[in-house]
């Protein structure tokens, strides 16, 4: 279409989607339920047929995503009692042919761009946007969910009134009276919770309300918040501001209890950059080093090159000295240098401050200093000054304006909230999503004080622990399934389409806030376009591009890259730290860790999640209380014995697991487990720590008592043995032996290339596909091992089968500890899923032909042909072949049913299954090409899922036979080697060994 | 055949005692299945009873809800299933063993025991077939296994072992019960002239086929039978190797070992006789068949397994041996692993229950008590699971990637289709017992003192030598 | 054997004996005298009784090696068109037909269609089942399948004649002798 035509045609899809909706409202005297159960009435009716009768040519016209998706899923979600075919078939939907979709997600602290895989109107899958700087194309385990989160068939489905069934109709009419009564009081008692937000239309929305309704108030509260870092920020440029890391230009990172390739937000940036720093293409080539001070074994500690076991409040006394050091080098830090001496140092090696200064001092303006949300305030101040005493500022780091100013990040607004309430000054409480009855300090006893509230209205996914409490849960939608927007901390501004029509109904905080507001359009669709052009993208032309792109062509939110720091604050900032004494013996520090998988909590209905073993304790569906092995032994824990952790009067129980990597009285607690009112797949899953978390100490308290229970609880692992037993199996070596012995791997694990008795099959034409895993770059984070599951239709299995042995991931990452000693082992990843063995022992023991050889070199099985001998699986030396030991597919919600690949079959009880290389995928690929009248399939025409997800490119995937692809390039590599070669399988994934990075003047000390 | 002059059995003395003739043998053993069984008899039929109706819920229960079941997992993915399956087909050989290899060597003691001993075989194996049968994940779709046209146009794997197996097995039941229904043919006639009723007369007439002992007969007869059994000893050795080779050609440690054909077939040999010495045992004391199946035939069977116990210690420690000889880490693993890891326990309840209780046999007085050799013959029966158990279990549990270690713990099911097999087996024996001749009478006759004609001219023994095709050494 | 002229007719002249050797004896004595439709009843095979009878050797194992041979071929030919040319399939990189595979299937096969002939052959040859037999029709002859031995000779046999062959049987002192009638339909 020329612009023109787009113009007229998208003025008419505005205007004609409103023409279409108060059609409904014909239909239903009340225009706003058929608004409200917006879905429902799409259900009803056939699909856009009568659409079309009414104007067919009209309707015609219109393009984009909005009608076509609106009609499309209306048809496709009809219960399929009363299904019928198109009777006129919509524009833009080939079916079969999947479309797609740039939206954006929001996940904790960070957005991602990312591009749906839309099936006849129901989103499958999420990739990263190649084009959004903040993926990539890459995407995390938490985005890859979140679809899965979306079809949830227990999220709250229509309104409820004190637990009762209710509707949008009887809300909306309470809702808009309520209001109107509060408006005339200027807002006063009118109390909103909300949650951080990076959406402008959310912030706009609620200036609205504030000038509106004067005298209500806002609260901002999420349970574990960056604010430390904003407020650093803040103290140190005098103006908000966002701390930008740019780890691809660091040579040396020291990471001060921070988990930047893990639970900090943006870490599918950091893994990426990370990696670029990383990556070796050869041995004369160069590769960052990281140093990392924690507490717990991170993601990013279990990636670091050396690593440094310290209890979470010992971490500030840490910093200090290493910039008293760093000062000492004659590096300039005016006042914050003096402020930093003195610091005791006892219990801390002392080359871990004179080293890593020299080696971070040798590196000025390209190293980095980067502290973890648990830290205080002082503690980011000072790496702030650091780094830009190391003339790091606008290359390894830069500061950017938060699009929400004035969000007070921290627990402050939530306590003057509660405060006003016991004060009975709340007369009303809007709680727009979150869950603060469950994750809320303990001491501020929210329940209790909910309560109190004569109305409370909870906009929620699901009916928890909050929304349970409040007069009225409303459902909340789904950010896959609405209007919004999304201003990445770089300022890429993003809007996020609906991919679906909201399944339960459901609004979104920028529609309430409206509504409270007062505003006539409320529709998060035009609110979002009201924002859109505030922000000067005029047009239909602007905004379809915005729409198509996924971002914004200009960046929002300056670069705050001339403020000077303001010495002084910071000074005085680390003066007010003082000197922490080190834990005296026999008391311990509970600290309040991120979980890897679950976060805070937010994604415990999700069996995904759930069942992905945590990256480092390899633990799945439950959490546990982490104990380094010298202090268990210490006090008498064995795994598994649950304990009691009491601090004061408070004490939780939970089942005690020993860590390796954790710090000697340190004991870490996973956040967002033990849930209540999650969901049948979240409830009374693992234990909830948050009880023992204070406003005073929110990340990590001295002076935690232990005590054993004298029971046992059993948990669930995928990988219990976690030594390699001296087997050549992910292959590691130091920079320097690298560069002595290039083809180390090759060395440990020799190919026997012995003369085969037969003539081989020809492999040197066509496409041959194949896989390179680089260990060196992989930080183990199991991204690769949803997006697998999601795009295969890999089934969750439970518990208890996953103790007895039966998980089904296709895709699974094995972790192994290095070295004796207990405490401070190395760590290495290797994601392992099938090798595609060119002499694969699985095919030769089939008696039914079930698995054989494709002429591309693919180990293909034929699900339908598979009698379950399991005889492939005993013979397989990677152990990647999965067995459906029952029905692992029984009874799946019509919803989640909408989530499944079309592409992929799902598989029945008694037959094998494993990776295919996503064949699906290389024969859409296939056919494409065929369609473009080429001939050769190249990598921008196929990927795999795990390939396409993992944000670090350890993985790539394409045909060995196209000199140009990336996985022939990588083939080339020195340090290229099969596992376990020496059985001569000849396996088309081959491995690169990982490079550590030791500073040769560190001596390894136990801490 | 023993068509022999008076059976000389080693040493001078006479197998069976002097009152013993062919009338005798005629009513001993024919009486068993016209009188009313014993109480014996159904104490041991009812309990077997019990036990198949527990082997009919839980295989209806593993149908209904797949071999989850079970607790078959990965890393090990074959577990009970397996480990019974071949520690019935190794319990069958024996009774091939006894028919053909023994006839071939011209063992005439085997007379009275080859009968139930073949039974034993064809029981044994069908308990067997029951486990392959039952193991896969699709057991309404094992038909594919054989080279039947189907709507797929697909055949078979003939490169898979457990193909061989499906053809071997089968094979191997299907020539164990020609040679069982052939040796039986001359004893039905004897029960149809003994029966007073006419339904017995009917029905023993029918599985007669009409045999009237004529010599016309009797010659082709005989050529049968010795082809038979020229034709079942290689058959025997071949099936416990195939069902070796479904280790023995797989690369997981422990399994891919070439020395595995020959112990089968030793550890197969050894586990039979057991077999069969404890059911000697038990129906010479129900029947009271002492002086048919005499104690010089236990003695004898004694011995056997004290030379197979002692092949098989033998390959334990070859294979342990060559193990760590080979410098291979895995299998050197693998072996430390069996002895010191977490079944370290079923590997040594292996080796005292099959290479250290069969030593007891080297004492005469051990070999010919009745109490000692039932009590050793069960415990080389336990023995054998548990060495199956050690080679499929305990090989899987622990192979190349550490990472994917795990463990196997029975379920109720499992237990269940192990214990439900052994009442099917006895079920079938009794029954056996019950309505068939025990003891083959007419090779018996023909083995007693004076059964055959005394002194002939030397042409005629030469001519019916050939004629019989028997490797007779006769006596002068 | 006076009442020849009734309803009945002779069919088989039965002589029984107690021991081995005299059944053998009796055996040679009626080969030498040239009869062809006789045969010798005993309750199991009688060591030297097919030289006393002066038969041939059986001709089973002609039988048995046609239809190994047949097995043999089956397997081979089977398994290459299944496998090799019907639909060829790369099974761990291993050449769709290959011959070392087939071993253990070709000779299953062989042993399996062997036993077949074995077992079927030696019925076919003794044209058994046959449940009907005039030595049936004999109240002794039972004692054949326990403990007694029995000679009968065909009143079809060329050389047969009521009187001379009784004496020759009489001649070999039979424990007990006598005619088998059967009713004329």
């Amino acid at each position: 279409m020329s612009s023109e035509e787009n113009t007229t045609g998208m003025a008419r899809t505005t205007t004609n989607r409103v023409a279409w909706r108060s059609l409904e409202s014909k239909a239903d005297p009340s225009a706003l339920q058929a608004e409200a159960c917006g879905s429902d009435v799409v259900k009803q009716h056939v699909g856009a047929e009568d659409l079309f009768q009414l104007n067919r040519r009209k309707f015609l016209t219109l393009s984009g995503a909005i009608g076509t998706l609106a009609s499309v899923e209306g048809c496709i979600r009809r219960p399929a009692e009363n299904i019928l075919p198109y009777t006129d078939m919509p524009e833009y939907v080939n079916p079969g042919v999947p479309s797609h979709y740039a939206t954006a997600v929001s996940e904790g602290g960070e957005v991602l761009g990312v591009v749906s895989t839309s099936h006849e109107g129901r989103p499958t899958k999420l990739e990263g946007n190649p084009e959004h700087p903040t993926s990539r194309g890459a995407t995390s385990m938490w985005v890859q969910s979140s679809i899965l989160d979306l079809y949830d068939h227990e999220r709250l489905r229509a309104p409820r009134l004190n637990g009762a069934p209710s509707d949008f109709a009887s809300f909306d009419k309470f809702f808009s009276e309520k209001i109107a009564t509060l408006k005339q009081k200027g807002g006063a008692g009118l109390y909103i919770l909300t949650q951080p937000s990076f959406s402008p239309t959310y912030v706009r929305t609620r200036q609205l309300v504030v000038d509106r309704l004067p005298s209500s108030r806002i609260a901002v509260y999420t349970p574990v918040p960056n604010s430390n870092a904003r407020e650093a920020a803040r103290l140190a440029l005098g103006v908000p501001a966002h701390a930008i890391y740019d780890y691809s230009r660091a040579k040396v990172v020291l990471a001060l209890d921070s988990d930047f390739l893990g639970t900090d937000p943006g870490s599918t940036l950091s893994s990426r950059q990370f990696a670029n720093a990383r990556e070796m293409d050869s041995a004369a080539g160069s590769m960052n080093r990281l140093y990392s001070v924690e507490p717990t074994l991170s993601m990013t500690g279990s990636n670091a090159d050396h690593r440094l076991r310290l209890p979470a409040q010992d971490i500030a006394r840490y910093a200090r000295a290493l910039a008293a050091e760093i000062a000492s080098l004659g590096v300039e830090l005016g006042q914050v240098g003096s402020a930093a001496k003195g610091a005791q140092t006892d219990n801390i090696p002392e080359q871990w401050i004179k080293v890593v200064a020299r080696d971070l001092y040798k590196n000025r303006g390209q190293c980095l200093i980067v502290a973890g949300p648990r830290q205080p305030v002082a503690v980011h101040a000072l790496t702030y000054a650091l780094n830009r005493a190391l003339g790091n500022s606008g290359k390894t780091v830069t500061f950017t304006e938060p699009v929400d100013a004035q969000e007070p990040e921290n627990f402050d607004s939530l306590k003057t909230l509660v405060s006003m309430i016991n004060a009975g000054r709340v007369d009303t409480l809007v709680i727009l999503g979150g869950n603060p009855v469950y994750d809320a300090p303990a001491d501020l006893n929210f329940a209790d004080a909910l309560k109190k509230v004569p109305t409370t209205i909870t906009f929620g996914s699901y009916s928890d622990e909050t929304a349970s409490l409040s007069t009225w849960q409303i459902p909340r939608a789904h950010e896959l399934e609405s209007w919004g927007d999304q201003q990445s901390t770089r300022g890429d501004y993003s809007v996020q389409q609906p991919l679906i029509a909201p399944l339960w109904g459901g609004r979104t905080d920028a529609e309430v806030l409206a509504l409270v507001a007062g505003e006539a359009n409320w529709r998060a669709y035009d609110l979002v376009k009201a924002t859109v052009e505030t922000r000067g993208i005029k047009g239909e032309v602007a905004w379809r591009k915005l729409l198509h792109k996924g971002l914004s062509d200009t960046r929002f939110g300056a670069v705050l890259g001339s403020t000077p720091l303001r010495d002084g604050e910071i000074a005085a900032a680390v003066q007010r730290l003082g000197s922490v004494a080190p834990l005296p013996a026999n008391t311990f520090e509970a600290v309040f860790a991120v979980d890897n998988k679950l976060l805070d909590g937010r994604y415990a209905n999700n069996s995904w999640l759930q069942e992905l073993p945590d990256p480092i304790t390899r633990i799945t569906w439950d959490n546990a209380a982490l104990f380094s092995p010298t202090t268990a032994k210490q006090l008498e824990i064995k795994n598994g014995d649950m304990v009691r952790i009491k601090h004061g009067d408070r004490a939780i129980d939970i089942v005690a697991w020993l860590q390796p990597g954790t710090a000697a009285q340190s004991i870490i607690l996973p956040l967002g487990w033990g849930r209540k009112q999650a969901g049948s797949v979240g409830n009374n899953k693992g234990f909830n720590v948050y009880p023992l978390r204070t406003l005073a100490a929110p990340h990590f308290i001295s002076g935690v008592t232990v005590e054993k229970l004298g029971r046992k609880y059993s948990l669930a692992q995928t990988q219990e043995h976690d030594s390699m037993e001296g087997r050549p199996l992910a292959i590691d070596a130091t920079l320097a032996e690298y560069k002595n012995t290039p083809n180390f791997p090759e060395y440990k694990s020799p190919d026997p290339h012995q003369t085969p008795l037969w003539k081989m099959q020809d492999y040197s034409v066509g496409e041959q596909w194949g896989m390179n895993i680089d260990l060196n770059t992989c930080t183990g984070c199991g991204s690769c091992v949803i997006a697998c599951q999601a795009e295969n239709n890999v089934p969750v299995v439970g518990k208890t089968e996953v103790a007895r042995g039966r998980e089904m991931h296709w895709l699974r990452i094995d972790r192994y500890y290095i070295g004796d000693d207990v405490d401070e082992p190395d760590v290495a990843f290797q994601p392992v899923g099938c090798v595609h063995c060119e002499t694969a022992p699985c095919e030769n023991v089939c008696p039914v032909a079930a698995t054989s050889h494709s002429p591309s070199g693919l180990n293909d099985i034929a699900y339908n042909r598979c009698i379950g001998t399991r005889y492939c699986m005993n013979n397989c030396p990677y152990k990647v072949r999965r067995f459906n030991f029952l029905n692992f597919n029984q009874d799946i919600p019509e919803t989640e049913q909408m989530l499944k690949n079309p592409n992929v079959s799902v598989r029945f009880r008694g037959v094998i299954e494993k990776c295919s290389y996503c064949v699906q995928r290389i024969e859409a690929a296939r056919i494409n090409v065929r369609r473009q009248g080429r001939t050769e399939i190249r990598d921008s025409d196929v990927d795999a899922a795990c390939s396409q997800a993992c944000a670090s490119g350890s993985i790539t995937f394409g045909n060995l036979n196209d000199p140009n692809s990336k996985v022939a390039r990588k083939r080339k590599s020195d340090r290229g080697y099969a596992l376990l070669a020496e059985i001569g399988t000849r396996p088309r994934t081959r491995f690169l060994g990982k490079i550590r990075n030791p500073n040769p003047e560190m001596k390894t000390v136990k801490s | 055949m023993s068509a022999d002059a008076p059976i000389k059995e080693i040493g001078e003395t006479p197998l069976v005692p002097a009152h013993v003739d062919h009338a005798f043998i005629s009513n001993e053993v024919s009486r068993v299945t016209e009188q009313r069984a014993p109480i014996g008899w159904w104490l041991v039929f009812g309990t077997a009873l019990l036990a198949l109706g527990a082997l009919g819920l839980s295989v209806g229960w593993l149908v209904w809800n797949g071999i989850g079941s079970w607790g078959n997992n990965s890393p090990v993915a074959w577990a009970w299933d397996i480990t019974n399956f071949v520690w019935w087909i190794g319990i069958g050989h024996a009774g091939t063993l006894i028919s053909a290899v023994l006839f071939l060597f011209r063992q005439k003691w085997r007379t009275s025991i080859n009968r139930f001993s073949e039974a034993m075989t064809i029981f044994a194996v069908i308990c067997a077939l029951l486990y392959p049968t039952i193991h896969v994940g699709r057991i309404w779709l094992l038909y594919w296994c054989f080279p039947i046209p189907n709507q797929m146009s697909m055949w078979p794997n003939f490169k898979s072992p457990l193909l061989w197996d499906v053809f071997a097995v089968s094979t191997y039941f299907t020539v164990s019960l020609l040679f069982w229904y052939v040796g039986l043919l001359p004893d039905f006639a004897t029960l149809r002239d003994r029966a007073k009723d006419v339904l017995r007369k009917r029905l023993y007439g029918a599985f007669a086929l009409g045999w009237r002992g004529s010599n016309r007969h009797w010659r082709n007869y005989e050529r049968a039978y010795l082809i038979l059994a020229a034709l079942s000893t290689p058959l025997v050795l071949s099936v416990h190797s195939v069902v070796s080779f479904d280790f023995a050609t797989s690369v997981m440690p422990g399994w891919h070992t070439t020395i595995f054909p020959p112990y089968f077939v030793a550890g197969a040999v050894f586990s039979g006789f057991a077999m069969v010495s404890t059911l000697m045992i038990l129906c010479r004391q129900v029947y009271g068949l002492k002086d048919i199946m005499t104690m010089k035939h236990l003695e004898m069977m004694n011995k056997i397994m004290l030379v197979t116990g002692s092949l098989v210690g033998y390959a334990y420690t070859m294979e342990a041996f060559i193990a760590w000889y080979s410098g291979n880490q895995y299998e050197r693993y693998c072996f430390i692993n069996r002895m010191t890891g977490p079944y370290w326990w079923a590997y040594w309840s292996m080796i005292t229950c099959n290479v250290i209780s069969p030593q007891f046999f080297w004492f005469k007085r051990f070999r010919t008590s009745i109490p000692w050799m039932f009590a050793l013959s069960i415990t080389i029966n336990i023995g054998m699971w548990f060495e199956r158990f050690v080679i499929i279990v305990t090989s899987l549990h622990r192979d190349y990637l550490p990472s994917s270690w795990g463990m196997f713990s029975p379920t109720i099911i499992d237990i269940g289709c192990y214990v439900g097999s052994i009442g099917l087996f006895f079920t079938l024996f009794s029954l056996f017992l019950r309505w068939i001749p025990m003891v083959a009478m007419f090779e018996v006759k023909a083995a007693l003192p004076g059964a055959q004609p005394s002194h002939h001219a030397a042409h005629d023994e030469h001519d019916s030598h050939a004629a019989k095709g028997t490797l007779a050494v006769k006596e002068a | 054997m006076s009442d020849v002229t009734t309803k009945k007719r002779p069919v088989v002249l039965l002589a029984e004996f107690e021991t081995p050797d005299a059944i053998v004896h009796a055996a040679e004595a009626v080969r030498d005298a040239g009869y062809e439709k006789w045969d010798v009843h005993t309750p199991y095979p009688l060591h030297g009784m097919d030289a006393a009878m002066g038969l041939k050797d059986s001709r089973l194992g002609w039988i048995v090696l046609a239809c190994g041979l047949t097995g043999v071929t089956a397997a081979i030919t089977m398994i290459q068109w299944m496998n090799g040319i019907d639909y060829p399939l790369v099974i761990g990189g291993k050449p769709p037909n290959a011959i070392p595979t087939m071993v253990p299937i070709m000779f299953e096969l062989t042993v399996l269609l062997s036993s077949f002939g074995a077992v079927f052959g030696m019925l076919g040859l003794n044209e058994l089942p046959k449940h009907n037999h005039p030595v049936f029709y004999s109240e002794r002859f039972e004692a054949a399948s326990n403990n007694r031995f029995f000679i009968s000779i065909e009143v079809e046999d060329k050389k047969f004649d009521v009187n001379r062959t009784k004496e020759l049987l009489e001649s070999t002192h039979p424990s007990h002798l006598e005619i088998v009638e059967e009713e004329v339909a």
